[in-house]
């Protein structure tokens, strides 16, 4: 079999932030090119500061002249909007503040701005319901608002994670890393410490919008310590002497920290409402389940400092729950969707 | 699904378009006003350059020179005339430009007649003012005794009509002068004139062929429009054309696609049943895996439990067998043992001469020495003990037998009566300077007789030495025969064996020693046909020890 030409299409952000998006599109990358295809990363500017800059965003990927290839990939919004007619996209998000953060965002929205979500909304559904686009999505929680939304079906496909070497270590501290931004939620778990009563840090790791504000927040608790931005080996030393990673986020889309506490063997504690994290974590068994309340997630911390032991065998079966998420099975099941045979 | 009727595809295609105007339509607002056509107007068109006139600037008087030094004459002020000659009085004698009120003052009453010349520059010159300049001044005096004098009661006019006629000569003289200074001006003026209506027409002509450009221009951008927008109506109406022709394509298309959408729509749906059925059946393997790997971990956590037992069950064996074993060794009663003892060992005194060879490795290891006692393992009867007690050696013994305690404790020598192994545990590591243990191992079953050389090594402080004698099997008839005098004895201890046990403990320098040669009446008579290798086997000595240091 002669190996096809394979356009990933990848959104370059306007402001050239780099974050997961980017390792996911690594890892991504390097598993399809193992596998024997050519493969081509096709960067395409991205501009969301505005919604003038929105739609000319669009309209690049639109217009991209795709034509060279046997098959193209889509990950991120709004990449799927390409013309071609063998094309699987994989997606990760839509424009979330049009779909289920709008409400948040915009609390009193007036005309123009709902005009702009239904004309998205259209767009994304007009664009992914094409027959010419296969439809992935990289958790539960994405398939459930692409269906809520857009009256859309899609297959779950777990994304393989950005690091390896993940191992673990002693039971120690309270261990949050990521993108300290207010849909992140770590307020909650930093209100959450006021009732801890154990002597048991809390590490968070990561720089963000609201570094400050979270800063404020936790002055006067000397067990709180913020790390700011980490090289990946102490991202796994850090990860590797948690006690458990009390991972809180709003309607996270996938949360790789849930994949990489448990590659780690380290439970953790997820919100109810946190998305993708509240469908990988088995409450009671592989970490905890609760409400978004800071005595909730306090009394969660608190047995499991008390009980150590008890953190290392939900570590140890959250690992093995996630044994099956890797980058080969992603590329195998990608191509598979690209070229049945 | 919640897609409407229409097609997705063409859906997606009309939204990009409209999205593609919008972009198109904010691109040019936001771009710089349309370039104007080079051929019609220049970018600098000649409305933005001001129209500006030279207006020279007439003066007809003549300048007025304030005098820096010496004195003011009146009538270089007084040829000037209205408010230049106010301005010129106020800079000749105040130094400054004058102020509005003072100048308005005394133009008014100047021109009102109430103040002549001579008295405006008399009051300037005395005001507080003036005087402080002190600028010297000439020429006024007549002129204003003149003016003081007219202004006089019933003589003044007389006086003023005399002055008058008497001075007429020179007031003729002065209006000829008048006469031609004003037409001097009067040149002057029209000469301005002329130079500034010169300028003005100029100027107009120059607008006027601007203006005239610009209409032109005017004329044809607008003839220019107009075609293009007679040329836009009519590509509007193909376009329009094209659009109903293009509509009703569509409307063609949308109802053939609308037919072929239901159908795949079916098909869809069936797929995503099979979908959610495999998803289903992969959601209850999983279920079955998880449950599997449950069993799996409760099996082996069964497996770990078993195996921990059976090693504690293991163990209490090991610890219930320990005492049967030594038993198998005590069963003897204590008097029969004596007895034994007494039959078959030799003499008290025989056995404390032997015991005396051990007396120079006590001393060299500095043992029976406060904090370095002397251990003696099966101490029995106590010979050994009793030897190192008359040699001011400190020494503690230990055996089973009770008999032999007792008798000790009425000697007054310190033994304990207790299991040697437990003994040994109850001391402290490096207590001991020396372990002995004269014809004892023999009695130990060989896992515990390891046990007691480990201990013996850890009880031993460093420079100590342990020495153990035995019974020796290389001479035949100890191991043939005599060895089972004693029914406590359990088998005899090759010599190399026991000096590789000693060293394996972990003490050095091992030596074996081996001694007490049999009596030369017991051995066979020379000549009684007994080949001489053999002949040695019966010659070897009957004894040996072991002695190992602690470093």
């Amino acid at each position: 079999m002669s190996s096809r030409n394979i356009a990933v299409v990848c959104v370059a952000s306007a402001s050239g932030e780099m974050g997961g998006m980017e390792r996911h599109y690594e890892g991504l990358l390097s598993a399809l090119r193992s596998s024997g295809e050519r493969i081509d990363a096709v960067k395409v500017a991205s501009d969301e500061s505005n919604f003038a800059a929105v739609q000319e965003t669009y309209l690049r990927f639109y217009d991209l002249d795709l034509s060279a290839y046997d098959g193209v990939i889509t990950i991120k919004v709004p990449s799927y909007v390409v013309r071609h007619p063998n094309h699987v996209c994989w997606l990760n998000h839509t424009m979330r503040v049009f779909y289920d953060m709008f409400e948040r965002e915009f609390p009193h929205p007036w005309p123009e701005i709902e005009a702009q979500r239904d004309l998205i909304r259209r767009l994304d559904t007009a664009a992914l319901s094409r027959p010419s686009v296969r439809r992935f999505v990289v958790g539960q929680e994405v398939a459930d608002r692409l269906r809520r939304f857009n009256g859309l079906e899609a297959e779950v496909l777990y994304p393989g994670l950005g690091l390896d070497g993940f191992r673990s270590g002693t039971y120690e501290h309270l261990f949050l890393p990521g993108r300290l931004h207010r849909w992140k939620r770590v307020d909650l778990v930093i209100e959450a410490m006021r009732f801890v009563e154990r002597p048991v840090k809390l590490l968070i790791a990561g720089t963000g919008e609201d570094e400050k504000t979270l800063r404020r927040k936790a002055v006067g608790d000397s067990r709180i310590q913020f790390l700011g931005r980490v090289s990946d080996q102490q991202l796994i030393e850090l990860y590797a002497g948690a006690l458990v990673v009390p991972f809180v986020p709003m309607h996270e889309d996938y949360g790789m920290v849930t994949v990489e506490a448990f590659r780690s063997g380290k439970p953790v504690i997820t919100c109810d409402d946190s998305g993708e994290p509240a469908h990988i974590v088995r409450d009671g068994e592989t970490g905890f389940v609760c409400p978004p309340e800071p005595k909730a997630l306090a009394a969660k911390i608190t047995w499991l400092y008390d009980h150590p032991k008890e953190a290392g065998a939900m570590g140890a079966k959250g690992e093995s729950s996630v044994s099956h998420i890797r980058w080969d099975v992603v590329v195998a099941r990608l191509l598979e969707a690209l070229f049945p045979e | 699904m919640a897609m409407g009727d229409s097609v997705p595809d063409l859906e997606l295609d009309e939204i990009m378009e409209k999205i593609r105007a919008e972009v198109e339509m904010r691109r040019i607002a936001s771009s710089a006003p349309a370039p104007v056509q080079a051929s019609t107007f220049s970018n600098e068109h000649p409305f933005a350059s001001p129209i500006s006139f030279e207006t020279p600037h007439l003066n007809l008087d003549q300048p007025f020179a304030t005098p820096k030094e010496g004195s003011l004459n009146f009538r270089g002020l007084a040829c000037y005339h209205d408010a230049v000659f106010v301005a010129n009085a106020y800079r000749a004698l105040l130094r400054r430009e004058p102020d509005q009120p003072g100048l308005s003052h005394y133009l008014s009453e100047l021109r009102a007649g109430r103040l002549t010349k001579a008295e405006i520059v008399w009051g300037i010159r005395h005001s507080a003012e003036g005087m402080a300049s002190a600028v010297p001044l000439t020429g006024i005096l007549r002129p204003l005794l003149m003016v003081r004098a007219f202004n006089l009661p019933v003589l003044g006019p007389l006086f003023h009509w005399f002055y008058s006629i008497c001075t007429l000569h020179r007031k003729l003289n002065h209006m000829g002068m008048m006469e031609t200074t004003l037409y001097a001006r009067e040149a002057i003026l029209a000469r301005q004139l002329n130079a500034a209506f010169a300028s003005i027409s100029e100027a107009v002509n120059s607008q006027r062929a601007l203006l005239d450009v610009a209409r032109q221009a005017f004329e044809k951008s607008s003839a220019d429009a107009r075609a293009a927008h007679d040329d836009l109506g009519s590509r509007a109406a193909k376009n329009q054309a094209a659009i109903d022709a293009i509509r009703a394509e569509l409307a063609e298309r949308d109802r053939a696609l609308v037919a072929h959408q239901t159908s795949a729509r079916e098909a869809y749906v069936g797929v995503t049943q099979e979908m959610s059925r495999l998803a289903a059946e992969q959601i209850s393997a999983r279920n079955d895996r998880a449950q599997l790997a449950e069993s799996l971990e409760k099996f082996s956590a069964d497996a770990r439990a078993a195996h921990d037992d059976l090693g504690s069950r293991t163990a209490k064996l090991e610890t219930a067998i320990r005492p049967l074993e030594r038993s198998l060794v005590l069963r003897t009663d204590d008097r029969f043992y004596a007895d034994l003892e007494g039959a078959f060992r030799g003499t008290e005194e025989l056995i404390k001469s032997r015991a005396g060879a051990y007396l120079p490795f006590i001393e060299k290891a500095l043992a029976g020495t406060p904090g370095r006692a002397v251990i003696d393992l099966g101490c029995g009867r106590g010979e050994w003990l009793e030897l190192m007690k008359s040699h001011d050696l400190e020494g503690i013994g230990v055996d089973q037998n009770n008999l032999f305690i007792e008798t000790l404790r009425d000697k007054n020598i310190a033994a304990e009566k207790g299991d040697l192994l437990e003994f040994l545990q109850g001391r402290r590591t490096g207590s001991a300077g020396a372990v002995t243990g004269i014809h004892i191992l023999e009695h130990l079953s060989f896992s515990y007789l390891i046990d007691v050389l480990t201990e013996t090594t850890r009880v031993l402080a460093p420079g100590g030495v342990a020495i153990f004698e035995t019974p020796n099997p290389a001479n035949l008839p100890v191991g043939a025969h005599t060895f089972y005098l004693d029914p406590t004895h359990l088998k005899p201890i090759p010599p190399a064996l026991l000096a590789f046990l000693v060293e394996r403990a972990g003490l050095m320098d091992v030596e074996t020693v081996e001694i007490h040669p049999p009596p030369l009446a017991s051995l066979p008579k020379p000549g009684s046909g007994l080949p001489p290798e053999l002949m040695a086997h019966f010659a070897s000595p009957q004894d040996y020890f072991v002695a190992g240091w602690k470093r």
